[in-house]
Parts: C-alpha cells; sequence; structure tokens
C-alpha cells in the first residue's frame, strides 16, 4: 500500500501541522498530506466541511479518483500548497516553492502519456483544483495550437466518427473563427 | 476500437471522457482559428464549442474584472453565443498597449494608448501622458470605451460619439467615428496586405473613409480616422532585462516614453516617444546596440568612477528621490554605430560617426543609461507590471 507522505517527514508532521488522510476509488490506497496541500481541491474542502471533525480518523474517500491519478495529483498539491495552513490564508498565501521552482516542476509534471494527462484533467476537475486544471487543461491547448483537424486527431488520441456532411456542417458553423 | 497512432493512450481514458467544463476548458485558452479546429475534430468538441456556456468560460477565463455580467439570456441560440464569442475574441485582441501613428497633420501626441478592462465587461482604451505635476507619474485621459450589447455585438464610443475600431491584420487598428450603419466593417477576412493597401490608398483624400460607407453624412464632428500599432513585448524578462517600455526624465526634464526592443540578432534599439508639438515629435532612436553581453561584478575603478560621477536628471519638481540608491547589478557597453542607420533619422546626439555609451542595470529591474562625453545620466522605470500600467 501505497503511503506517499509528504517529504519532511511521516505521518504526523514535526512541525505538528494537521494532515488529512485521502482513499482511492477502489480503497486500495491511503495517503496522508498536509491540511494546506489537501485543501488545494474545493470538493475535499467540502467534504471536510459537511463530515465535521470526525472524518479525518478514518480518511476520506474520493470515488472518482483511482489510486495512481491519485498519487500523482497529490504530488502536485504537495508542492504547491502554500506554506501555512491556516484556512483562510490557504489560498491567499504563497505557496513555499520558488516561483522559477514551480514552472519547471509544472513543466516535467505534465510530460505524461495522454491517457494519464486525461486523467489528470478528469481528477482536477472532480477534486475542483483551479491550478492543476488550468496546467492539463492548458498543455492539451498548446497541444491542439497551429493543428489542422486531422492532426489534433492524431495528437489527443481521437477516433473521429463524423461523417462527410456531419464535419461539414462543423466547419461551416465555425468558418467564422478561421 | 482500431489503433491509435501516435498518442499511446492510457486504458479506459480517452479525450470524450473528459467533464464538459474541462473541454470549454481547454477550448477558451484557444484562439478563434484554434478552437474551429479542434471542434471539427470529434463531436464533444464540436458541441463544446457550440455551447452557450463557452462564452461565460472564455470571460472568466479572461480574467473580466467581476462579478461577471449576465451576458447572455438563459438559453441563448447558437448565433447569438457566436456573436458574443467572437467580441470576447476581439477585445481580447484589442489588450495591452498601442502606438499611434502619425496623422495626415504630421502631429500625433500623446501617442499612446493602453487598453484595459473596465467594470461591467467593457474594455477601457485611455491615451498615457506625463502626468502634470513634473514627475513620473502617468496620467490616463479616457479614449475608447468598447462594450459588449445583449445581442453579443461590439459597440464602441469616444465620449459620445459612436466609433468602429477595426484591425488591419492583427497588430494594427483603425479608430474612426461611426458613418451611422449598424453593420461592423471587419477588416479581417482578405489576405491583409491588400486590405491595408486599400484603406491607405482611401486615406489620401479627405473624407475618403466616409465615402467607402455610403452617404450618410458626417458624424462625430469629423473625427479623423486614428491608426494604433500594437506594442508587443512591454515588459522586461529574465532573457532580454532591457525590453519593454519605460518612462524616464529626459535632458529637457520633462518625462517622456522609452521603447527598447530586441532583434532576431541579438540587438537591442531604444527608442524615444517625443510628444511634442514641434518637427521632433515622433518615435526616434536613441540609442541601439548589437552585441548584448553585459559586464558582470566586479566593476573596474574607471567604471564606477564614470558612473558616480554623472548627474541623474531630475525633473521640474524634483520630486523623486531614491535614484541615487539602486545597487548595479550589471553593467552595458552600447556602441551605436551611424553605419547602419540613416543619420537624418536619429536625433542629432554627436557629430561623430558612432555613439558610446552604458546601461547600468539595477537590480531591482530598472535601468539607467548615459553617453560617453556626457555628464548625464537618464533614469528609466517601469510604465506597466504584469499587465497593470502603473501610477509611479
Amino acid at each position: 500500500m501505497a503511503a506517499a507522505a509528504d517529504s519532511s517527514g511521516d505521518g504526523g508532521t514535526s512541525s505538528g501541522e494537521k494532515t488529512i488522510v485521502l482513499v482511492s476509488s477502489d480503497n486500495s490506497a491511503r495517503f496522508e498530506v498536509r491540511e494546506a496541500a489537501a485543501l488545494l481541491s474545493q470538493t475535499v474542502r467540502r467534504m471536510i466541511d459537511e463530515a465535521g471533525a470526525d472524518a479525518s480518523g478514518d480518511g476520506i474517500t474520493l470515488p472518482d479518483v483511482d489510486a495512481k491519478t491519485l498519487a500523482k495529483v497529490l504530488e502536485y498539491c504537495n508542492k504547491h500548497a502554500p506554506a501555512s495552513s491556516s484556512s483562510s490564508a490557504a489560498e491567499a498565501a504563497p505557496p513555499a516553492e520558488g516561483e522559477e521552482d514551480l514552472e519547471r516542476f509544472d513543466r516535467e509534471f505534465v510530460r505524461v502519456d495522454m491517457g494519464t494527462l486525461y486523467s489528470l484533467v478528469t481528477a482536477a476537475s472532480y477534486l475542483k483544483i483551479e491550478g492543476l486544471l488550468n496546467l492539463t487543461c492548458q498543455t492539451i491547448a498548446d497541444m491542439i495550437k497551429g493543428k489542422t483537424p486531422e492532426q489534433i486527431r492524431k495528437t489527443l488520441g481521437i477516433t473521429s466518427e463524423f461523417t462527410p456532411e456531419e464535419e461539414d456542417e462543423v466547419r461551416r458553423e465555425n468558418a467564422w473563427a478561421f | 476500437m482500431g489503433t491509435i497512432p501516435a498518442a499511446a493512450a492510457g486504458p479506459g481514458t480517452v479525450l470524450e471522457d473528459l467533464p464538459e467544463d474541462a473541454l470549454l476548458c481547454i477550448l477558451a485558452l484557444l484562439a478563434p482559428p484554434d478552437a474551429a479546429a479542434a471542434a471539427c475534430a470529434c463531436r464533444r468538441l464540436a458541441a463544446a464549442a457550440s455551447s452557450p456556456a463557452l462564452p461565460l468560460a472564455l470571460a472568466l477565463r479572461l480574467g473580466l474584472p467581476p462579478p461577471p455580467p449576465p451576458l447572455l439570456p438563459a438559453s441563448p441560440c447558437p448565433a447569438a453565443a457566436r456573436r458574443l464569442l467572437r467580441s470576447l475574441h476581439r477585445l481580447r485582441r484589442l489588450l495591452g498597449l498601442w502606438r499611434r501613428l502619425p496623422s495626415s497633420s504630421g502631429y500625433a501626441s500623446p501617442s499612446l494608448a493602453a487598453f484595459e478592462w473596465a467594470p461591467r465587461a467593457t474594455l477601457a482604451a485611455s491615451l498615457l501622458a506625463p502626468s502634470a505635476d513634473g514627475g513620473v507619474g502617468v496620467s490616463k485621459s479616457p479614449f475608447v470605451t468598447l462594450s459588449i450589447e445583449e445581442s453579443g455585438d461590439t459597440v464602441a464610443v469616444v465620449g459620445e460619439v459612436p466609433v468602429c475600431v477595426n484591425f488591419v491584420g492583427n497588430n494594427h487598428i483603425v479608430v474612426e467615428a461611426a458613418a451611422g450603419e449598424d453593420e461592423e466593417v471587419e477588416m479581417v477576412s482578405g489576405s491583409p496586405p491588400e486590405e491595408m493597401y486599400a484603406h491607405f490608398a482611401n486615406r489620401r483624400s479627405p473624407g475618403a473613409g466616409r465615402r467607402r460607407r455610403g452617404k450618410q453624412g458626417r458624424r462625430g464632428g469629423g473625427m479623423e480616422a486614428e491608426h494604433f500599432v500594437r506594442i508587443a513585448d512591454t515588459e522586461p524578462t529574465k532573457a532580454r532585462p532591457l525590453q519593454g517600455l519605460w518612462k524616464g526624465i529626459c535632458e529637457d526634464r520633462t518625462m517622456e516614453f522609452y521603447l527598447v526592443t530586441y532583434d532576431n540578432i541579438g540587438g537591442v534599439t531604444c527608442r524615444r516617444f517625443r510628444d511634442t508639438r514641434s518637427q521632433n515629435s515622433g518615435y526616434s532612436p536613441v540609442f541601439w546596440t548589437t552585441d548584448t553581453t553585459f559586464l558582470d561584478p566586479p566593476f573596474s575603478e574607471q567604471e564606477l568612477d564614470d558612473y558616480t560621477s554623472r548627474d541623474h536628471i531630475q525633473g521640474v519638481t524634483s520630486n523623486h528621490a531614491g535614484t541615487e540608491n539602486r545597487v548595479i547589478s550589471r553593467i552595458l557597453c552600447i556602441n551605436s554605430s551611424y553605419d547602419v542607420v540613416n543619420p537624418h533619422l536619429s536625433t542629432p546626439l554627436d557629430d561623430g560617426r558612432s555613439v558610446e555609451g552604458r546601461i547600468w542595470l539595477y537590480e531591482d529591474g530598472t535601468f539607467s543609461f548615459g553617453f560617453v562625453g556626457s555628464n548625464s545620466i537618464i533614469d528609466l522605470r517601469h510604465v506597466s507590471s504584469a499587465g497593470c500600467i502603473l501610477d509611479t
């Protein structure tokens, strides 16, 4: 069972900061992370609010995120979490790392195969992590820029089901943009 | 499912599985031609591209100041959504700083315009000029305001006067009085060089612009068409620390704007915007150099002596302090040779065939420059930071 706790120590950081346990959809993995990192997800935030104080003991199960994706998502959250975890400041406070360091991390982070990238998009959308959603969507947008529809299908791994008539109609509808 | 070349899609997850808001997010990040190409790629993207939720997603992403206004009725037809999308993209293209081209009378002042978002989903353009207090402040006087109507179309006004803001290619706009018709003359279709030629050809005779749109009579009190060219790269980057639009007090002791641009062969040019009612008004080179290798500390005593012996030019009211306390991080030697430039175009700095000088780059990102043989330093500061015009 992978327990990807944050790198500064094992469960319950030395600074006594609160941690939260997140469980993947298939129950195969439990992750203990700093509260500040977990709260980057609006969904987790809401779940904690709704469940009350006793929820963190058992861990919060995320029914739509599998273990592999959750591990990757938490890698992002840990890196981007603010230094302090006071709940009101968690979004406004700057992250503990420098900006350039984060940019480099983000660039490397999205160097994955398309399947993983799509899983990350879906997870970021479900977990409502704005930074991760922007990063992954921007990555896909960058793959689309400057390409013809055929090239886009190839890059993104789409098999087109358009009939020639449907394709013509879509082209016409969007002709103003070309 | 057949084999998918090039893209190694992981087990199960494909683009078609992505939630709607993610697809909207991706489309909102694309310029119209790319979004249209994406729409032609598969059904889900086509559906998302014509979804009425897309304009709102785009508006939010563009950073329209809150609250995002109810731009469309609850269930707009696709045509209205398309008009709105088109308007939003148009406004987005106008964002930034623009330089006014001299009008036919040769007088163009003030010559800088800034287009920024304003409350209630409008785009406000202001003309930038040195502020009246004689220091380094920038004053903004209102110019064009663009807003999106309920129908989804854009309207533009200068004060009370309706105007048209048309693109000629992507980096050139024309602002002129509207002739009274509702139709926008969108000049993007057709090849840009042809349109530009036609427009300039028509401009030669007075009133030609209005003649093209029919005999609706003159509106707007005879406002002359104003041409603006986009200023790209208005802020410095790590690789190009001198790049951008700057302001500083020049030898005349008045504030002026300076634009520093990098070219493709590693050279740098600095031009000054002169807003005086004189022959020298316009946009003229101040210095340029082909070699941008900086000197790093420790600096030679000769360099430091030269720097400290110079006077920092102060404004007439001389109310900004602290320029002498900035720490120099790097020095650049500039050598502007007249071999490559028509000497009649540059401001007469020297009788010599080349002008030598120094650029002192400070730790805070600003810089100053001065010339060999002169005792002064011109200190420059940022005009904008992270896309916002600074007040001081």
